[in-house]
């Protein structure tokens, strides 16, 4: 009788071993000889801090109302010796931009900005929200920054953030033509009236009167300790700006506008400190020299409109420039480049007008087999990072974006590594274990979901990603890019901006897929901390397997549950009772953040198995 | 006892044959010995070839206009060019929708260019547009030529993208039911060839195309003994072909063929991926997608999955959680002075609407516009007529906040609430791990929830699919068919949700410019311009003005009056408007109407046909209101608020 059982048994066997599928969808026996590897918890900590429409900001004594949503830019400014704060744990103020144009009575018509003072536990690292009373009498947790001072202000993107002294700009990208647009039937700014600027430090714009539209998209100075609006730069040119760096001489400020043809435009003060007195200049890589052409920034009507005076100069044109930031130990100056997948109808005219497109794109072109970037068929679907060295004056392409599978990256290691439009850019300098270490941070933001921007598996909803990526490695590629974090579906990653100690990085989880699960489906700001936990980093990137192993090895990497691999394997993940939960093909890493801890069976292909200790 | 040995020895043989086999086979070798491999083969082969015909066909355009080519011959490459794509298209819909329908077969309409700082408008392309071209090639010999241009560039970088790609057995199977619920929802009904209406020819290029794909199946589904999953899907499409291969597009029984082809196949497919233990996309993705991949067909009630389209959780306390949206909804408390509530303008009787022209104010007044129906409304992307709340959830703030409404605000009905120990209670039993639970979300959480609820999918004709009755009546058979096809009526009010919800995804819903009146007496269209002004800064764009949600037409029987501004009291006043053309057919100026201003020609007999089909399309089941509500509320003018059912 026991024989008849065993017989019937390894006919079982056998039927399993034929069945066309390797991957059983359950298996009998889970009692697998495999070799048992534990996965440890991961050495970050996530903690969400301010969430859009939930969170009550401060809008005046004793008055309160629900934050706006659209979280873009962070700010950090690291509190300094001179700030009176009673608890010893503070450690600066998160300045958050809201890009959208809303009509409130009380905070203010248009976009805006909250600001709040963060402290870090020092038992456990955690961030928390300490209450604030600012000077104007407001107390509480989360502010708004009052732009009513500077005729207020209009989907708010991305910014600056002093590397010197954590002062703050905001920028508001979305260039307007018009009253009727920023009115929006009354639910946008309702107070269309004529502006009149007074009371600036800007002599060439006093007492002019622009149409209310006018007023907006210019590079405005925030105090983010009193919540208030300092100025606009009505000395920097009107301009669709999205982002931008103060230089290490704390005179020389790089900007990039978010528009095809964006220009790129460099700002010189006189004195360090002190940006309302200088020249402004745009970029032209082939002005012969010196490749910086001024625009007379005494001319108000010029800032008023300095795209026309840049193509007029003959400035060279970029795909839709976002963030800048600076690299304070080279001086070199990054951009991201988010591109735009056909964007002849956009610039053509421009360039017939005069303005020069970048080498890059004219190289581009010509790979494509089409005749130029004003080609209809010219494409740029992915997006770049640039960089700009001050000393050779040139801009090249630093990271080139994509899947370009003939090139970069690895059908195997495609979708963990991709890098579609890049936005928010961002430095993190932190000193693990005694090495001081250099990352850039990359957010995207996708246009789009076609070739290869997204994994298929999400036909409709747009996966946008952080990476980082190390500034010691030389010549990087997507390759060389290290998958963060991801934001909930739908939302666009932005704003990543580490904390001064380097501990942390606040990010914000943007206009996510409102069919999220609350508060995922609110624009957020969260932190992601352990940056300088010995190893925390490493741990993310991808272990060198030993080329002379045999055989399924797993190499367990704890941060973000990922799961690598010493070959290009199909696997399938079980749990203890044998039922088969997840199928993973043709992948060298999987990521097993959503499971819960616990013990896991994997098997690849070949039929090896092992077992996975979640912890 | 001897027998049983020699059983042993001849499984453990067996066995370790298998196991050999299984451990020699190269991985390479394994893969072609699969039906996974051809699988691939053949589509790159194919594409390759739909590569080179969109080059043909760009030629054929320059000798025609050349007048080097016939128009026959012309219609000719054309042809060969549909056939050529429809080998291929549902791989390529799958593997790359954004780009499908940017450059390959999107709609023949502008849209507003997403995701970028200024605003922009993408001018349509692709196989739609050249189809409308090859109505009449003659007309418009520029546009084709361009558009032939195009499609030929495009199609290359689509290859060049997909080429180095691999396609799954998953991946694979889940692109054949793709497959068929196109070729069902917008095949057959001549979404897809709004100009020539091939779309009866495609489907026969469709069937072929997917039969051939599966006998590379044959070797894996008797290895699992389960031959007869081949041979009865084959039998199935040969049946098929034999409806598709001599109907024509006017005499096509859609019926029928979603009845006993489509709907099989459809089935089909799912048994095959089954029994050959692939894994599904819930292994795969932990986002569920709008699609229920376990469904069996278009018509099960477990379709689409109404999870997808909200916020809320499928949680254990769902049903609490729908019981009290459901009290919530009948109760005037909600609104300012206790006397409207959510029932005031949604009748259940009425599947939830109030049977006026426009809805009435909380003053009496009528408003600007007809109350929509709130059964089967989970299923969109945007809700209200102009579309301006972007979900479900967020279409009730706009209610409490109008003044001629709820005129309220959130923090008042928080505080109202909260002083009733019994909504308390029932907040706490939904939202079980919060502290506070009556907020703002968890209110429109839980309306959201009953509305969730009012999607019973038991209508006539969804029991008639389902196989729950035997027959559709004669009159409502040809009223299906001419919905789904000479009417043209389901190539906006698409199967099976019978409204602008686009399948195969099903997840953007789409708005359409009617040139709807102002009165019955004349052509004049009203004043409300509809979606351009939604407050949604991404959709003012001019072909928006005028443009409205298209509803649901389930339930359309309990529904009028009909259209944004009720200005239709009847179905036959409804299909009148349509069988003109619209405000544009009837001589009203409509610079971007969506629906085609020809006549459609249908006659008296044929329009009581597609009013018969719609009524069938009625739901079966009642529901009723709750008995009372919460009367333990401190304020006595509370406590003493009227039950509006």
């Amino acid at each position: 009788m026991k024989t008849k059982l065993l017989a019937i048994f390894s006919l079982a066997v056998s039927a399993i071993a034929v069945a066309q599928n390797e991957f059983p969808s359950v298996v009998v026996e889970t009692d697998w000889e495999a070799t048992e590897v534990v996965v440890p918890p991961s050495p970050f900590q996530y903690q969400v801090l301010f969430i859009g429409s939930e969170d009550m900001v401060q809008t005046g004594i004793n008055e309160e109302v629900p934050a706006k949503q659209w979280h873009d830019f962070i700010g950090f400014t690291p509190l300094t010796a001179e700030d009176c704060v009673d608890d010893p744990n503070a450690i600066g103020w998160a300045s958050v931009n809201h890009e959208m144009i809303l009509s409130d009575d009380k905070i203010g018509d248009g976009g805006g900005m909250t600001a709040f003072l963060l402290g870090r536990n020092p038992s456990n690292d955690e961030l928390y929200v300490i209450p604030q009373t600012l000077t104007d009498g407001r107390s509480g947790d989360f502010f708004n920054v009052d732009f009513s001072a500077v005729g207020e202000t209009g989907m708010n993107c991305g910014g600056i953030n002093s590397n010197i002294d954590g002062r703050i700009w905001t920028a508001e990208e979305w260039f307007r033509t018009n009253n009727e647009s920023i009115y929006d039937g009354g639910n946008g700014v309702r107070d269309t009236t004529d502006y009149t600027i007074k009371y600036t430090q800007f002599e060439m714009a006093n007492f002019q009167t622009i149409p209310k539209y006018q007023n907006f998209n210019w590079m405005v100075e925030i105090d983010p300790r009193a919540a208030k609006a300092v100025r606009k730069q009505y000395n920097w040119g009107r301009q669709p700006f999205e982002g931008g760096t103060v230089a290490n001489d704390n005179q020389t400020v790089y900007m990039g506008a978010d528009a095809t043809p964006g220009f790129f435009t460099k700002f010189v003060a006189d004195t360090p400190g002190d940006f309302t007195e200088g020249t402004t200049y745009v970029y032209k890589h082939d002005a012969g020299g010196d490749p910086w052409v001024e625009i007379d920034n005494e001319d108000f009507t010029k800032m008023l409109n300095f795209g026309d005076e840049a193509v007029s100069a003959g400035a060279t044109m970029f795909n839709r420039l976002e963030w800048v930031t600076i690299d304070k130990t080279t001086g070199k100056i990054y951009m991201t480049e988010t591109g735009r997948d056909n964007p002849a109808g956009s610039w053509e005219g421009e360039a017939a007008d005069g303005a020069v497109y970048a080498p890059h794109h004219i190289q581009r072109a010509t790979d494509q087999g089409v005749s130029g970037p004003g080609d209809a068929d010219y494409w740029d679907y992915y997006g770049r990072v640039l960089e700009y060295d001050p000393a050779t004056g040139e801009v090249n392409i630093y990271v080139e974006g994509g899947p370009y599978f003939e090139t970069s990256p690895a059908l195997d290691d495609y979708p963990n590594k991709h890098l579609s439009n890049p936005d928010g850019l961002n430095m993190l300098y932190v000193n693990v274990a005694g090495e001081d270490k250099r990352y850039m941070l990359i957010n995207e933001d996708l246009n789009g979901t076609s070739f290869g921007r997204t994994p298929l598996e999400y036909p409709n909803d747009r996966m946008c990603e952080m990476y980082i990526l190390d500034m010691d490695v030389e010549n990087p590629g997507i390759d060389d890019l290290i998958r963060l974090t991801q934001t909930p579906r739908g939302a666009e990653i932005t704003g990543a901006c580490a904390t001064t100690d380097g501990k942390s990085v606040l990010v914000n989880s943007q206009h996510p897929d409102t069919s999220n699960p609350f508060p995922y489906n609110n624009s957020l700001t969260f932190a992601i901390t352990g940056f300088d936990d010995s190893g925390a980093i490493a741990t993310l990137s991808a272990p060198e397997f030993d080329e002379d192993a045999t055989g399924f090895v797993i190499y367990p990497n704890p941060t973000e549950r990922i799961v690598y691999f010493n070959q290009v394997s199909d696997v399938a993940l079980y749990n203890i009772s044998g039922q088969r939960i997840a199928v993973y093909r043709n992948v060298k890493s999987i990521d097993i953040s959503g499971l819960a801890t616990g013990t896991y069976l994997l098997r690849n292909g070949e039929g090896e198995t092992k077992k996975l200790l979640i912890k | 006892m001897r027998t049983d040995s020699l059983l042993l020895l001849f499984s453990l043989s067996i066995c370790g044959i298998l196991i050999w086999a299984s451990k020699h086979s190269t991985p390479s070798s394994t893969y072609t010995a699969k039906a996974i491999g051809p699988i691939n083969q053949k589509f790159q082969k194919e594409l390759q070839e739909f590569t080179n015909e969109t080059a043909t066909f760009k030629e054929a355009t320059v000798l025609y206009s050349n007048q080097t080519l016939s128009e026959e011959k012309l219609h000719q490459k054309y042809h060969q060019l549909r056939q050529a794509f429809k080998k291929i298209e549902f791989l390529v819909e799958y593997l790359d929708k954004e780009a499908f329908d940017k450059t390959l077969n999107g709609a023949p309409l502008p849209k507003p260019e997403p995701k970028v700082s200024d605003f922009a408008i993408l001018q349509p392309k692709g196989l739609q547009v050249i189809d409308e071209l090859m109505a009449e090639p003659s007309a418009d010999n520029e546009a084709l030529l361009e558009m032939a241009s195009k499609l030929n560039q495009d199609t290359k970088k689509i290859y060049a993208f997909l080429k180095p790609r691999k396609i799954t057995d998953r991946q694979f199977f889940e692109a054949s039911r793709q497959a068929i619920i196109r070729l069902i929802t917008l095949g057959i009904t001549g979404f897809d060839t709004p100009g020539t209406l091939k779309g009866v020819t495609d489907a026969s290029t469709v069937l072929n195309t997917q039969k051939q794909y599966f006998t590379f199946y044959k070797k894996e589904l008797s290895n699992v003994a389960r031959p007869a999953l081949l041979t009865d899907i084959q039998n199935t499409i040969e049946k098929g072909l034999q409806q598709t291969e001599k109907a024509t597009f006017e005499d096509f029984n859609r019926v029928t063929f979603i009845q006993h082809i489509g709907t099989p196949i459809y089935k089909n497919i799912r048994e095959i991926h089954r029994a050959l233990g692939y894994e599904t996309i819930d292994e795969v993705s932990k986002y569920p997608l709008a699609v229920n991949y376990e469904a069996e067909q278009l018509f099960s009630k477990d379709f689409l999955n109404d999870f997808y389209y909200v916020s809320i959780p499928q949680g254990d306390t769902f049903d609490d959680l729908a019981a009290l949206g459901k009290l919530l909804f009948y109760d005037p408390v909600l609104s300012n002075d206790n006397k409207m509530s959510c029932a005031s303008c949604h009748k259940p009787e009425k599947a939830f609407t109030d049977g006026l022209a426009t809805s009435l104010s909380n003053n009496g007044k009528p408003l600007k516009r007809n109350s929509m129906t709130l059964n089967y409304s989970v299923y969109a992307s945007g809700f209200f007529h102009d579309l301006r709340a972007k979900r479900l959830e967020d279409q009730f703030e706009h209610v409490v906040l109008n003044p001629e409404e709820f005129n309220s605000e959130y923090r008042a009905i928080m505080e109202k609430l909260n002083e009733s120990d019994t909504y308390r209670q029932l907040f706490q039993k939904a939202f079980p791990n919060q502290p506070n639970p009556i907020k703002s979300h968890t209110i429109d959480y839980a309306l959201t929830t009953y509305v969730m609820k009012l999607n019973s999918f038991d209508s006539k004709i969804d029991q008639f699919f389902q196989g729950e009755i035997e027959a559709l009546s004669a009159s409502e058979e040809r009223g299906f068919n001419l919905f789904a096809g000479k009417a043209a009526c389901a190539t906006c009010h698409f199967i099976p949700t019978f409204s602008g919800l686009v399948p195969p995804l099903y997840v953007d819903t789409e708005s359409e410019v009617l040139g709807v009146p102002d009165t019955t007496e004349s052509p004049a269209i009203d004043d409300d311009l509809g979606r351009v002004n939604n407050g949604s800064t991404r959709e003012v764009a001019p072909f928006y003005a005028h443009s409205f949600k298209t509803p649901t037409l389930r339930n359309i029987n309990k529904t009028g009056p009909y259209m944004h501004n009720g200005v239709f009291n009847t179905l036959e006043e409804v299909m009148d408007f349509y069988n003109e053309g619209g405000g544009a057919g009837r001589g009203a100026e409509i610079p971007h109407q969506t629906l085609a201003a020809d006549a459609l020609d249908l006659t008296e007999e044929e329009i009581s046909n597609i009013i018969a089909f719609m009524k069938a399309l009625s739901d079966t089941s009642e529901v009723t209101p709750p008995d009372s509500l919460p009367r333990d509320f401190s304020e006595k003018n509370i406590n003493s608020r009227k039950l509006l059912k």
